[in-house]
């Protein structure tokens, strides 16, 4: 029989018409135009007169149908999925039309039921069934080989290799399927669907409809008919099929630059990556390439047969296999299986010229790319992989679910995006309308606690696509599932394609909107309800209450995409950087709008519209609490998780809530939750008791009384790691910076190991303040967490003086440095030499007192300083009995100790001279008579912002003291660094998660951040936790 | 032609045989952020080349492009071209729309190569900045690679017309007369490429840039 594709080859020669005609789609048949091979596919079918084109969106395949969709005459439509897609095509074939369905590769996974049946049946019209591979995965879950299918199938294979080919191909395509009536799968991958070329274009033939006829035997598939129908397919249609391919097989001679001793076996983009790495080898092009044609593999075998052959093909060796059986010998392959193959790739992975033999008219280092100088040592650069647009609505969505600790079964659109971090929030995704079905099967084996945290979380378009069978499920087999409906009104992720409930078609015309939430009744689902992703504390309380409600329920965030209908919500989020704390919390939200500049953060105003999401979750905690979170479960008395919720960010409420100086109150307050006034009501005790501020929740009070409730109720032996891992880290000090890494790292199952010089743990907490602040069974009684999960604890080990740090590293798998602020600054007094015991280090004199010892400093004490080192000191003083005053050289309100405490000081008698600086000291008999002070005058601005404070000569006047404690601050000792790969700058030099310059090397707390307080080295300590887990498990991965 | 930015493409041995007539092939690589129109600029180049008479052939990998994921884009010209991907390293050029996808994108580059770069920094994601930071050394990384570059200052004077967006014509206009493709060629494809009510303002961003080429004494020869 004629050959389908004569007179297709050589198009523009032999198929334009003599004067080009100007078509409606602009594209003037007969000219050549620059076409993606998406568009050159539906060109190639359109010039073969397709009326119907059906397929649903994915990428990279979508493009074609769109384009079709542009061009007169045919009928094209989003379907719900591929598989109703197919079945659209294979009905319109059947009534006579030439059709074409179009997919993903994964797509014809779903589309596969329709498929094998088609083949036994045959078409009327011609019947064209695009698969758009994605070899490398740009933008998929796997890289199945679809070419298995055609196989499998029993259908016929094309796989163009460039635009215009796929033109030419879709076009045959057609004919192939009425001659041989069979569907035809014609390939393409990523490379050709996203490549654009010149294509020489045709006009359209006016085929005409075919008549339909009933054919039971045919278009029936019963048994009986089915037995026949496959007979003939292995009898007859394959073995002429195999004729047909020998003309879609083209052979390439020798030409210049050949090496004489290779030969290749390719097909579809393959082609062009060996005709440019091996310029002049001799190739046999496929062009279909199922069935294989035969004669020409042999002869093309035969006569290359002192050559190597390399049958060059991506992922599967689905040619090689069926060479290779024929008795051909070819070379082994020496590229992977998996990935894409590049011009680079196959000139590296094909030697031309085997060990011992000679190049003949090659020259391999001509082919080897240009050398390039060897790079010196760069640092890495920052990824940037695709997010959640600014003002995503997904993004409350999972903020709520990433608060409930979700086990959440995801399915596949922009939301999969939910599951990277920060927003971590998706324990599995698998394949289209997966995760409601998965989420029920989980259902049916997890324990009540994790049963009770199960949500599916399924896109619009995935719904109608293949959620609904699920959902199904969930009724008839009396689940009880919580699915979260994300319904954005667009398939957004493959560019913003029309589905059912989008109330438009593939042309924009206006269509029925199919309802989810009538859809979901009428499966029997009695609660649906609206989640409003936008009030993250509402969209918390609304999954929350859905997933405790013992029924299946389905929840609908309706917000349309913002990115499709360039959505703003109001003007951009006002960051106050005099305000921010800097504890990141907001940063777990992965908005992009939000950067980071030098350790601060920053709102992109070009970025941001305004969705507020980020002001609904600073609590200007510095630790990063979730305290509105916090505050609604004490409201409804749930004290177990409002202290898991707790623990969650700060490991020691207990401590924390009594040392800090609870920046959040001041914003909670201003957020207006959860209406103070009715807290005020409600939970009277947990109000600030300062005069004047009784309308105000104390979240400190709060945290005192969870963090409270924790130390009493806890049980300590349910906190022990899930699982243990295989790394260590070896966290160098005590204090609460590296106790919150420490807490964190061996949570997740880390063998951790805290090094502290001093005889308990603890760190400053213990030597630093006072148990008036601290109370030591507090202390001691969170302590005791560390040790129940596996902590240990190696007291009396200096880093630097019994253990070198080079050891630590060798010992550990990561190293955390959490040394604090530990040396006191020294300033020269004139005088005080003669009198050694009258002048003391704060930092000394407060481990002392905190030790039980009661040192004698006299009846009257001077403090220099004002930090929080000098209250201590001078709060310490008093209870020594002392009359105590407070020596500092600026204002009051550049005081750097936190306000409360100052206040609680004067309180108990503690006197504070201002603007005034020691200059000497008077002595007598080895101690200490007078302290002669010099009055400061405000300068201009330091560094720091403040005035720098300037003697004013003349103003010296004397005070009787018996003992000077000097607080005037304190440093790291970072000496134990010195000769090792970490750098320091003053303090260890890290970036603001708490990396150093030495990769396995994390800092936190002040040696790293600076003066802080110890919510600040909590709020350091975990984020640098983090950091570390991620290299662990990376190291872990690696080490497998 | 301006020989400083192919830098001798033209002359190089691998791509022109002697005593040839065949015009080489020229591969460009387009990286840029999503959202910065690179795509758009991808398909005016290559309608430009295919007016000069070139045969092109372009790839593009996107899909979540929009999201603001690295975007990069090649095209290649000549009399013959067949892979649609450029080999690694074998770059003639480089349009970086942005400096982080300028350093990042370096490697594809030929040593001798050419890079123009938009003069724009666009802060990765804060997860990725706990892993590695933003990098300040692009031309000690440029120098490394043996590539030139040419910072443009595209993204100042797009906003001096009115719209950021109007940067990668701003740059494409940096391009005007050089690359083997006249500026009439560039000029008829910008009008042709971008949204009708738009192209004015992209015909003033296109001069704009090829004036900023004019007054660089390293840029053009």
């Amino acid at each position: 029989m004629e050959h389908v594709l004569a007179g297709m080859k050589g198009e523009g020669e032999s198929t334009a018409p003599a004067q080009a005609m100007e078509r409606e789609d602009g594209v003037a048949a007969g000219s050549s135009e620059l076409l993606s091979g998406n568009d050159a596919l539906a060109r190639g079918a359109w010039e073969a007169g397709v009326r119907v084109g059906a397929g649903y969106p994915g990428t990279p395949s979508t493009e074609i149908l769109e384009a079709l969709g542009r061009l007169p005459g045919v009928d094209c439509e989003w379907s719900p999925n591929e598989k109703v897609a197919l079945e659209v095509a294979v009905g319109a074939s059947l009534a006579g039309a030439r059709a074409i369905a179009t997919m993903k590769h994964v797509g014809i996974n779903v589309a596969a039921d329709p498929l094998f049946s088609v083949a036994y049946m045959g078409v009327n019209g011609g019947l064209v069934v695009v698969s758009a591979d994605d070899p490398g995965m740009h933008s998929s879950q796997n890289e199945q080989d679809n070419r298995l299918f055609a196989r499998h199938a029993r259908i016929p294979l094309l796989e163009p290799s460039s635009p215009a080919e796929a033109r030419q191909y879709a076009a045959a395509a057609f004919t192939l399927s009425e001659a041989f009536d069979t569907p035809v799968l014609l390939r393409s991958t990523t490379r050709l669907s996203h490549g654009t070329a010149r294509v020489q274009v045709g006009p359209r033939s006016d085929v005409a409809l075919r008549p339909y006829r009933k054919a039971r035997t045919k278009n029936v598939v019963l048994p009986a008919h089915g037995r026949e129908l496959h007979r003939r397919i292995e009898e007859e249609r394959i073995p002429r099929l195999a004729t047909e391919a020998e003309a879609w097989a083209e052979v390439l001679e020798p030409g210049p630059g050949d090496s004489g001793d290779v030969a290749f076996i390719t097909a579809g983009v393959p082609t062009l990556y060996v005709r440019e790495a091996f310029p002049g080898a001799p190739i046999l092009k496929l062009g279909m390439t199922y069935p294989l044609p035969t004669s020409t593999l042999r002869s093309f075998a035969e006569t290359y047969e002192s050559r190597r052959i390399y049958v060059v093909e991506e992922l599967e060796p689905v040619l090689e296999e069926q060479v290779r059986a024929m008795g051909i010998h070819v070379a082994d392959r020496t590229w992977p299986r998996y990935g894409e193959l590049s011009v680079g790739a196959l000139r590296g992975a094909v030697q031309p010229d085997p060990p011992g033999e000679t190049a003949t008219g090659s020259d391999p280092e001509a082919r080897a790319a240009p050398a390039r100088p060897v790079p010196a040592a760069v640092a890495p650069l920052p990824i940037r992989p695709p997010a959640l647009c600014p003002g995503c609505g997904h993004r409350g969505a999972f903020h709520g679910l990433a608060r409930m600790d979700a086990i959440v079964n995801g399915d596949i659109g922009c939301y999969t995006l939910g599951a990277l971090p920060p927003l971590d929030s998706m324990d599995t995704c698998m394949n289209m309308g997966a995760s409601i079905g998965m989420a029920h099967g989980m259902e049916k084996v997890l324990p009540e606690e994790q049963r009770r945290r199960l949500v599916s979380v399924i896109g619009d378009s995935t719904f109608y696509h293949s959620g609904v069978t699920g959902l199904m499920d969930v009724v008839y087999n009396r689940g009880a599932g919580t699915v979260v409906v994300l319904d954005n009104r667009t398939t957004a992720m493959t560019g913003h394609q029309a589905h059912p409930g989008t109330g438009t078609r593939l042309d924009a015309d206006a269509a029925p909107r199919i309802d989810i939430g009538a859809v979901a009744r009428a499966l029997g689902v009695e609660d649906v309800r609206s989640l409003d992703p936008y009030d993250l504390l509402d969209a918390w309380r609304t999954l929350d209450d859905a997933t405790r409600s013992g029924q299946p329920t389905v929840l609908i965030a309706e917000k349309p995409c913002v990115l499709k209908e360039r959505i703003t919500f109001g003007e951009p989020v006002v960051l106050d950087a005099d305000r921010c704390t800097d504890c990141f919390a907001c940063t777990r939200l992965g908005c992009p709008a939000i950067e980071e500049s030098g350790g601060r953060l920053q709102v992109n105003e070009l970025l941001c519209n305004g969705c507020t999401h980020c002001q609904q979750v600073c609590g200007n905690c510095n630790a990063g609490i979730d305290i509105p979170l916090v505050l609604e479960l004490v409201d409804q008395g749930r004290m177990a998780e409002a202290f898991e919720v707790l623990m969650r960010a700060n490991p020691m409420p207990g401590i924390a809530s009594r040392v800090c100086p609870h920046p959040c109150d001041q914003d909670v307050n201003a957020l207006g939750f959860p209406q103070a006034e009715t807290y005020a009501a409600r939970h009277p005790k947990l109000i600030d008791r300062f005069p004047g501020r009784a309308d105000r929740i104390s979240v400190r009070s709060v945290e005192r009384y969870v963090g409270d409730w924790g130390l009493a109720n806890l049980d300590l032996a349910a906190l022990a790691p899930a699982e243990e891992r295989p790394g260590s880290v070896g966290i160098v000090g005590s204090g609460p910076g590296g106790l919150t890494a420490a807490w964190y790292l061996r949570r997740q199952g880390w063998q951790v190991t805290v090094y502290e010089s001093g005889p308990a743990p603890g760190g400053m907490l213990r030597t630093g303040i006072p148990p008036f602040r601290l109370p030591r069974e507090v202390l001691d009684g969170e302590l005791d967490r560390w040790r129940a999960i596996g902590v240990e604890f190696r007291t009396g080990m200096s880093i630097g003086r019994d253990m070198a740090i080079q050891e630590l590293q060798e010992a550990h798998d990561a190293v955390m440095l959490a040394v604090g602020y530990h040396a006191s600054r020294g300033m020269s007094l004139p005088g005080s030499e003669s009198a050694p015991a009258s002048v003391l280090h704060g930092l000394d004199f407060l481990r002392r007192f905190n030790d039980g010892e009661e040192p004698d400093v006299g009846r009257r004490v001077a403090v220099i300083g004002g930090g929080n080192t000098a209250i201590d000191c001078a709060r310490a003083a008093r209870r020594l009995g002392s009359t105590v005053k407070v020596i500092y050289r600026r204002t009051e309100a550049e005081m750097p100790a936190i306000p409360d405490e100052v206040e609680e000081a004067r309180l108990e008698g503690v006197e504070f001279s201002f603007q005034r600086n020691p200059v000497r000291a008077l002595t007598a008999d080895g101690s200490l008579k007078e302290l002669e002070c010099i009055a400061m005058a405000q300068g201009e601005p330091d560094e720091s912002g403040r005035r720098r404070p300037v003697a004013v000569p003349g103003s010296e006047e004397s005070e009787s003291f018996n003992t000077v404690i000097l607080a005037i601050g304190e440093d790291a000792d970072l000496g134990f660094l010195e000769g090792s790969d970490v750098s320091i700058n003053g303090r260890v030099d890290v970036n603001f998660a708490g990396a150093t310059s030495c990769p396995g090397v994390f800092a936190c707390g002040d040696a790293a951040f600076g003066h802080g307080t110890v919510t600040q080295a909590v709020g350091t300590g975990r984020r640098a936790a983090e950091l570390a887990a991620q290299y662990l498990n990376r190291k872990a991965a690696a080490q497998q | 032609m301006s020989q400083d930015l192919t830098n001798g493409a033209a002359e190089r041995a691998d791509v022109v045989p002697e005593e040839s007539a065949i015009r080489p092939v020229i591969n460009v690589v387009l990286a840029g952020v999503g959202g910065q129109g690179s795509v758009l600029a991808t398909r005016i180049l290559a309608r430009a080349a295919a007016l000069a008479g070139h045969e092109v052939v372009t790839s593009e990998v996107h899909g979540m492009s929009q999201r603001g994921g690295t975007v990069v884009t090649t095209v290649r010209y000549g009399d013959e071209v067949l892979a649609p991907a450029i080999p690694e390293g074998q770059a003639d050029f480089l349009v970086a729309f942005e400096r982080l996808e300028a350093a990042r994108h370096l490697a594809l580059v030929r040593p001798g190569g050419a890079a123009l770069v938009n003069d724009q920094r666009i802060a990765p994601s804060i997860e990725a900045l706990k892993h590695a930071a933003y990098p300040d050394d692009l031309q000690a990384r440029a120098d490394t690679a043996g590539v030139v570059i040419h910072l443009c200052p595209a993204l100042r004077m797009a906003r001096e017309l009115g719209n950021d967006k109007l940067s990668s014509t701003v740059l494409l206009g940096a391009l005007a007369n050089q690359l083997l493709i006249d500026g009439e060629h560039w000029r008829q494809a910008v009008r042709e490429s971008v949204p009708p009510r738009t192209v004015e303002a992209n015909e003033a961003a296109f001069a704009s840039g090829s004036e900023w080429a004019v007054e660089r004494p390293t840029f053009s020869s």
